[in-house]
């Protein structure tokens, strides 16, 4: 610093002598938030003259006779240019450059210039998402960071989205990404056993600096065997030179389901339903308006009863600053949300306190650490569960009401079966004996709570100028703690008289990492960086879970208490792996303007045999930045201010496929009373690493002075020796009719683009956008083999896993639509004929159909499993992206953030259900039935019979009749903010205030029928009974003080 | 001053490499070499007799609760699904809600779960069954179990293994007189352990065994069965584990099905009248003591912690309220003319709720916990009364062990039967058969009957019969009377049609799972 003031010094001084003559001006440089930019550079355009501000961003310069500009620069803000007028002082306010090259990016054990990185990596701002009411920081993500697909299965807190960095990179093991929080890869997706709870939940998003998203070879090789699924490094903050900043963040905000289903009401109810039965030959209705005690009808809606308008607040205080030995960031955060279905909640109480020391002139130690609690509520949510909350609300009859003050528990119990839903003046009861849904969401409960340990101590000793080694001990310790309690006098604790069921689960994991890194430069242009790594991590998860039945009492439901039951059981059980690493890798460039990296790794992995377990990983990577070569002109400077060219490849691999795959072993097996075992796994000794090929170029640019920053890449991965959970014939008895076999091989690409651009400087407005798009193709290219040679397909109820085909494609029928004559469902057969057959309703027998002559009984005929089925489309979005706009005008900050993504197929599963033909209520698409040749209705939707659903909807198997286009573009955010002028902060004697009211998932447009096109509730594109997704409304405010 | 800097960088180069070599030694090992601690690995199981036990007890495990979609357990194949299976492609017993809709109403297909699941398991069944006889034989070559004792357990995995091949015949394959010598498709009758890929590969070639070969298959594995097992077992053992006297009653079940009447007789000797079992006073008997009784020859034992839960258990899915009444008895046989009004096994077996009648045999509807009879001692008198009239027309022999099974539910004397009551031995035949129908209601036995009655010349069912449909009418217009009096069959419409015997759906599909991953079996027709 001293040696830069005197530079500074001099250059006044010989500008003095030079130039004696000239005038002088002064002025103060500053950031768009006010901050004095100390250092910053003035430059007399045209002139050799320049100075640079003092510590109070102040400048004074020399201007010789006859310069016409200023010009102000500063790493990381976008330069300025100012014409000299007759003004003796400037004062000049600098904007940040939107994706400036000299930030710093963390990859994998370490950090480096953004402008110094060869591989793809998407950076996402912490504080981009840190004021976004949400469960948790996943569910944000989605649209964020080009190549990263997230996605929100429901609006239900605690359900963890679905992440996939660059596409599915796997048949049968994980998909989800390595996520690493400070340099200790944890624990991610749902923990909880009764109601979903996400891990990453456990992170208080406001105490997040940055998100990296390391996706191809180069950037995520050093995570070697851990990388195929892309990895998502989190940083923290830490506190930072200065006096200490106070924060506090809060929000309070309402959410409500975007969309819910549209159900019949009391009339049409009863008018479908006793259509329904009169279609059987009984003519007596079932159905039938009740009138209440005034005489009203009876016209429940019970999506009010099940969904609701809910209330969602969070606070966060928080405190950092540093002195020239130590830094700190400390914070409290606390988050109370509930969810749009009634009975779900999430409450969040999280303390961070993340220390840095520096305790002599070579040692440095520090620790980062997160504390938190999560307490997860939720209904049931199962697609196929009769206590499930939207298989219940879709059913629930809407000629009945919800409470009856008359029946002891006050709600409306059937007086005949009080295991279901009072009949009200309806003949018969609800179908399959569903419960009072409300009874059920008011009385049962299911919670999971995690208390989690996250952090990690380091140590980092200087041993020569340039040679630093680190070690490091992260632990990310779970305690989960489930508990269930289902009601004895109503709903599914009916039959066992009441059960109460709590689970604790431990999982605890450490890393330990020890790493040596050497750093030198060699004449300014030959710049090295070395580094060696070992790293050991094991974990251990356990749990032990009691169950108890036939309750003394219901007053018994807070925890299991001895001796309040008859009936008890207990489970548990105990898993472990581990990974022992060592790396190397090395980086190199040219004067920033040629780079090669390397690296390699060696994971040995006790999920495989002695023999196989241990894998290396290499990867290397190039970049060349065209921009710095000596023919890149000033003109073309101008335009492309910088340009770089990249390639990487890679290979790495995949541990998510369970702890012991490749044993061949026995399992507990009780028979009854009786103690047994049984071999419940085929072993395969010869297990190896599943292998994942990563491809990726790229381009680099930046267009006008960096006002305009992009990339564009193309990338490849060929992932081969899946450890495919492989089929074998059932009629073998092999356990799980699957054996762990490294068959299979499934190819992706895609195309990223990403731009940020300041679009529009004026005055004091200012607006900059960034946008991201993706595309991603997927090809199963082959499976395990048949004994015939051909590749041996996997189909699921709706999904097909195919070769030649995207992974998990929707296969089912062609459906033609409705016999006008008789009422019955038509499809097309697949063979070369395209036969037209039509089934019957009644005895589920085949026939031809013809149009001509639809009358016509036709002939036998079938509409087969094996041969009238075919891909009906793929699952994964073939493009996404999101656009962020940011607008700022004096003090108010204006967000809007559109995200959107197609080319894939949704089965509208939950269709069916509302189709559904049992005595319950229905979707209005029902109003639209085959009456009679006549009223033929809309054409698709065949005649009611009452009970006959297998035959009029073929509720086990896709087919065209439900298969729907996904795309969609959706209004994720709005955001308005006001932030209070200095002049008054300072007056209320604080830092900073800024106040704003926030709009998620306003509008989405969509051709998709269903709740919401991301609602999938199979992983694959299947939409069965899911949650609607919530619309968040909001007001907060940040205080700095 | 130099020398002191330098021995300070050597000293923290040293203290690094220490950290960083004690890693290296500690660590590596530490967290790579891991075994399971939850199961024992396959060289393990049969170590020692106490194993070799356990590896027994596991295969009944697997009759037990088998897997359903999603790892559920729903009581495949034998700890409940036989029964609700079996009695849901019947017509005696009548689905109310959509648990059991395809199978009800015959609208499965490859891909439907309950045929699928059923195939499944009772393979995963047998193939656990051949590992603990190659198991077995291994450890008494290692001097672990002695010859007798090695022999034994051969003959329970032997006598679960024909089991399960009879329940996939009946259900995968026409009956035995589909064809003159039996010959059409049956399934695949697998006797070797599949947990090598050698052995993987081996029977991947084996295609569907006819029907005869199954029929043999099965005879010699009871036979072995009947040699080598105990002749009975303490406690409750003596039901839930295969003895001598389960090997001859499936015999005498096998044997019926084959048509070979004399050998149901010769080999039903053993048992009656002095096999050690005998009909309990009340017909209530084997289900309320269902843990030890006179009768029960073999159950499937169900506990209040392992049992087919509340998605699979018999009494929840067949009791009423607090049960969840999803099967209820049909009044085609409710009604039936056949079912003295008097009989005890209306007011012990049955309960209604006031819109249908239930079962009453599975009561233990918040423990889950009732046993899954699989053969009693009065199938083996109905057997054998069956086959004295069909071998040779044996009215007396016959009449004596029908009114053994009928007498202890109709009591008062004016209503038995006697030797007038039958016109010839036809008569008495299908007295025998409609007694069969109501003695083991609600036991699944009902699809067996027509299946094996199918191409009877003259009892014939026809194929799958028409049945009552669902719809939820009430109690009254069902034909019911909370008074039950014997003056007619159920009148009311049949909703569902007859299925005839020739329609490709009287027998199931084999699954897609199946059919995707083994091209050496053939589908049958029509699916």
């Amino acid at each position: 610093m001293n040696r830069i003031l005197l530079g500074l010094a001099l250059i006044l001084m010989s500008a003095g002598y030079a130039f004696g003559q000239n005038r002088t001006v002064t002025g103060m440089v500053t950031s768009n938030e006010g901050d004095p930019l100390i250092g910053a550079t003035v430059a007399v355009l045209g002139t050799a003259t320049g100075t640079r501000t003092d510590i109070e961003g102040k400048f004074r310069v020399e201007i010789p006779a006859g310069a016409t500009a200023l010009r102000f620069s500063y790493t990381g803000y976008l330069a300025q240019e100012v014409p000299i007028t007759g003004a003796e002082s400037y004062n000049i306010v600098l904007e940040p450059s939107s994706a400036y090259l000299d930030e710093v990016v963390v990859v994998g054990y370490g950090t480096q210039l953004k402008r110094d990185v060869t591989g793809s990596i998407s950076q996402v701002k912490g504080e981009t998402l840190a004021n976004l009411a949400s469960p948790s920081f996943d569910a944000q993500l989605a649209g964020r960071a080009a190549g990263v697909q997230v996605t929100p299965p429901s609006g239900i807190l605690g359900s963890p989205p679905q992440i996939r960095i660059r596409g599915v990179n796997s048949i049968s093991s994980g998909t989800f990404p390595l996520v690493v929080v400070d340099g200790v890869p944890i624990f991610d997706g749902n923990q909880g056993t009764f109601t979903p709870m996400n891990a990453l939940g456990d992170l208080n998003p406001s105490d997040i600096e940055s998100y990296e998203i390391l996706k191809d070879g180069a950037a995520t090789a050093i995570y070697g065997s851990r990388a195929a699924n892309g990895v998502m490094l989190i940083t923290t903050k830490r506190g930072k030179k200065g006096k200490p900043k106070f924060n506090y963040d809060m929000y309070v905000g309402m959410a409500q389901a975007t969309n819910l289903f549209d159900l019949l009401g009391a009339q049409d109810f009863v008018t479908i339903n006793n259509e329904k039965s009169r279609n059987t030959g009984d003519t007596i209705p079932i159905a039938n308006l009740m009138t209440d005690a005034n005489g009203n009808i009876v016209e429940t809606d019970w999506l009010d009863a099940i969904f609701r308008t809910a209330t969602q607040h969070s606070h966060v205080l928080s405190v950092s600053g540093g002195s020239d030995f130590t830094n700190y960031y400390f914070s409290l955060g606390f988050s109370d949300q509930d969810g749009i279905s009634v009975a779900n909640s999430l409450r969040r109480y999280t303390f961070r306190a993340n220390i840095d020391q520096k305790v002599n002139k070579w040692l440095k130690i520090g620790f980062s650490s997160g504390l938190s609690r999560q307490e997860n509520y939720g209904p049931l949510t199962g697609s196929n569960n009769l206590s499930g909350n939207t298989y219940a609300a879709m059913r629930m009859m809407p000629n009945v009401p919800v409470y009856d003050p008359s029946d002891p528990t006050g709600y409306n119990l059937d007086s005949i079966n009080p295991r279901t839903l009072g009949r009200g003046a309806n003949r018969i009861e609800i179908a399959n004996g569903l419960p009072n849904q409300r009874f059920v969401l008011d009385n049962d409960l299911r919670k999971a709570v995690n208390t989690r340990l996250l952090g990690n101590i380091y140590g980092e000793v200087g041993l020569l100028k340039g040679l630093t080694f680190r070690t490091q001990l992260g632990v990310d310790a779970n305690y989960v703690d489930d508990y269930l309690f289902q009601d004895p006098r109503h709903g599914d604790g009916y039959s066992a008289n009441g059960r109460v069921s709590q689970s604790f689960g431990p999982s605890e994991r450490w890393n330990w990492q020890n790493m040596l890194t050497y750093t030198t430069s060699i004449g300014e242009k030959h710049n090295l960086d070395l580094t060696a790594l070992q790293e050991y991590q094991k974990q251990r998860s356990t749990f032990y879970q009691g169950t108890v039945s036939n309750l003394s009492d219901r007053f018994f439901q807070e925890n299991i208490v001895s001796g309040t039951y008859s009936n008890q059981a207990i489970d548990g059980g105990i898993g472990e792996n581990g990974i022992a690493s060592y790396l190397g890798r090395v980086n190199y460039n040219f004067a920033r303007r040629y780079y090669i990296s390397a690296s390699i790794r060696r994971d040995a992995l006790s999920s495989l045999a002695e023999a196989n377990r241990v894998g290396y990983f290499p990867g290397a990577s190039f970049a060349w930045r065209i921009s710095e070569e000596g023919f890149w002109g000033e003109s073309i400077s101008k335009v492309i201010s910088d340009l770089r060219l990249r390639g990487s490849y890679a290979e790495v691999g995949n541990v998510r496929i369970g702890n012991y795959p490749y044993i061949g072993s026995y399992g507990s097996a009780p028979y009854g009373l009786q103690n047994g075992i049984t071999y419940n796994n085929f072993g395969n000794d010869g297990l190896q690493w599943e292998a994942q090929k990563k491809l990726d170029f790229g381009i680099d640019f930046g267009l006008f002075d960096n006002r305009i920053n992009g990339s564009i890449a193309y990338w490849r991965q060929d992932n081969d020796d899946i450890i495919l959970s492989a089929p074998t014939a059932p009629s073998l008895g092999i356990p799980g009719n699957r054996i762990f076999t490294n068959i299979g091989s499934m190819r992706g690409d895609g195309i990223e683009v990403t731009l940020d651009a300041l679009v529009l400087r004026s005055g004091n407005f200012r607006w900059n956008a960034s946008l991201n798009f993706s595309t991603q193709n997927n090809e199963v290219t082959s499976l395990v083999k048949n004994l015939n040679g051909t590749d041996q397909d996997q189909i699921g109820e709706n999904n097909i896993i195919r070769a030649g085909e995207p992974i998990n494609a929707i296969y089912g029928y062609d459906y033609w639509g409705v016999n006008k004559a008789n009422g019955n469902p038509v499809y097309i057969r697949q063979d070369s004929a395209r036969t037209l057959v039509q089934q019957n309703i009644v005895s589920g027998a085949i026939t031809t159909f013809n149009p001509d002559a639809p009358g016509d009984a036709g002939t036998a005929s079938t509409l087969s499993a094996a041969t009238d089925r075919r891909v009906l489309g793929t699952v994964l979005p073939t493009f996404f992206g999101g656009f962020d706009n940011n607008f700022y005008l004096g003090n108010f900050d204006l967000n809007i953030f559109l995200r959107f993504s197609g080319g894939n197929v949704i089965m509208n599963r939950t269709r069916i259900d509302l189709l559904d033909m049992g005595f319950a209520n229905n979707g209005t698409e029902i109003l639209g039935r085959w009456q009679s040749p006549e009223n033929p209705g809309d054409g698709m939707t065949p005649k009611l019979r009452l009970n006959a659903s297998n035959t009029i909807n073929r509720p086990n198997e896709a087919s065209t009749r439900w298969v729907e286009n996904g795309d969609f573009l959706r209004l994720g955010n709005v955001a308005l903010g006001y932030t209070m002028p200095k002049s008054l902060t300072q007056r209320l004697s604080i830092e900073s205030l800024r106040i704003y009211v926030q709009a998620q998932n306003l509008l989405t447009i969509t051709g998709y029928n269903g709740l919401d096109p991301e609602t999938n509730t199979n992983g694959f594109g299947v939409d069965w009974n899911g949650n609607p997704q919530q619309q968040v409304f909001l007001v907060g405010a940040n205080l700095g003080f | 001053m130099k020398n002191i800097s330098q021995s300070i960088i050597l000293l923290r180069t040293l203290a690094a490499a220490l950290v960083i070599s004690a890693a290296t030694t500690a660590c590596d090992k530490d967290v790579t070499d891991l075994q399971p601690f939850d199961r024992i690995t396959e060289t393990a199981a049969f170590g020692t007799a106490a194993r070799c036990e356990l590896s027994m007890v596991g295969v009944y495990d697997a009759a037990q609760s088998g897997f359903y979609a999603g790892g559920a357990v729903r009581g495949y194949p034998f700890g409940a699904a036989n029964v609700e299976q079996g009695d849901c492609r019947g017509e005696d017993m009548l689905n109310v809600a959509a648990f059991y809709a395809f199978t009800y109403e015959s609208t499965y297909n490859p891909t439907t779960a309950n045929n699928q699941y059923h195939w499944e398991t009772l393979y995963g069944l047998i193939n656990k069954a051949n590992i603990v006889i190659e198991g077995s034989q291994a450890a008494q070559r290692a001097g672990v179990l002695t010859e007798a004792q090695a022999k034994a357990y051969e003959g329970e995995a032997r006598f679960l293994r024909a089991l399960a091949h009879h329940e996939l015949l009946i259900h995968f394959a026409r009956p035995y007189a589909h064809t003159p010598t039996a010959s059409h498709l049956g399934v695949p009758y697998r006797t070797t352990a599949i947990n090598t890929a050698a052995s993987k590969e081996a029977a991947q070639q084996q295609a569907r065994n006819t029907v005869a070969e199954c029929y043999n298959l099965l005879l010699a594995d009871l036979d072995f069965a009947e040699a080598n097992l105990p002749a009975t077992r303490t406690g409750t053992l003596k039901i839930s584990r295969a003895t001598k006297g389960a090997a001859i009653a499936l015999k005498t079940r096998v044997l019926l099905h084959k048509g070979d009447w004399a050998a149901v007789i010769t080999e039903s000797a053993d048992l009656i009248p002095n096999g050690g079992y005998s009909l309990t006073a009340a017909p209530e008997g084997p289900f309320a003591s269902f843990t030890a009784n006179s009768e029960s020859i073999f159950s499937i034992e169900n506990s209040n912690v392992d049992n087919p839960f509340v998605n699979g258990a018999l009494p929840v899915m067949y009791a009423i309220a607090p049960g969840r009444a999803l099967v209820a008895i049909s009044p085609i046989i409710y009604n039936a003319p056949f079912w003295d009004s008097t009989d005890l096994r209306r007011t012990q077996l049955a309960k209604h709720n006031n819109r249908a009648y239930f079962s009453h045999k599975y009561r233990n509807v918040t423990n889950q916990d009732d046993w899954n009879p699989i053969i009693r001692y009065s199938e083996v008198l109905l057997n054998v009364a069956e086959a004295h009239l069909r071998n040779n027309g044996d009215m007396a022999a016959a009449l004596n062990l029908l009114n053994q099974v009928r007498n202890r539910a109709v009591t008062d004397p004016a209503r038995q039967y006697n030797a007038m009551t039958f016109a010839d031995a036809d008569a008495m035949l299908q007295a025998v058969l409609n007694e069969r129908r109501i003695e083991f209601l609600a036991e699944g036995r009902r699809w067996a009957d027509i299946h094996r009655l199918a191409n009877d010349p003259k009892f014939s069912t026809g194929g799958i019969p028409a049945k009552v449909f669902y719809n939820q009418t009430t109690f009254a217009s069902w034909g019911y009377k909370v008074n039950y009096d014997a003056s007619g069959n159920y009148t009311g419409t049949l909703g569902l049609p007859a299925v005839p015997y020739a329609n490709f759906r009287f027998v199931w599909p084999l699954p897609i799972t199946e059919l995707n991953t083994n091209p050496a079996l053939e589908q049958n027709p029509g699916y």
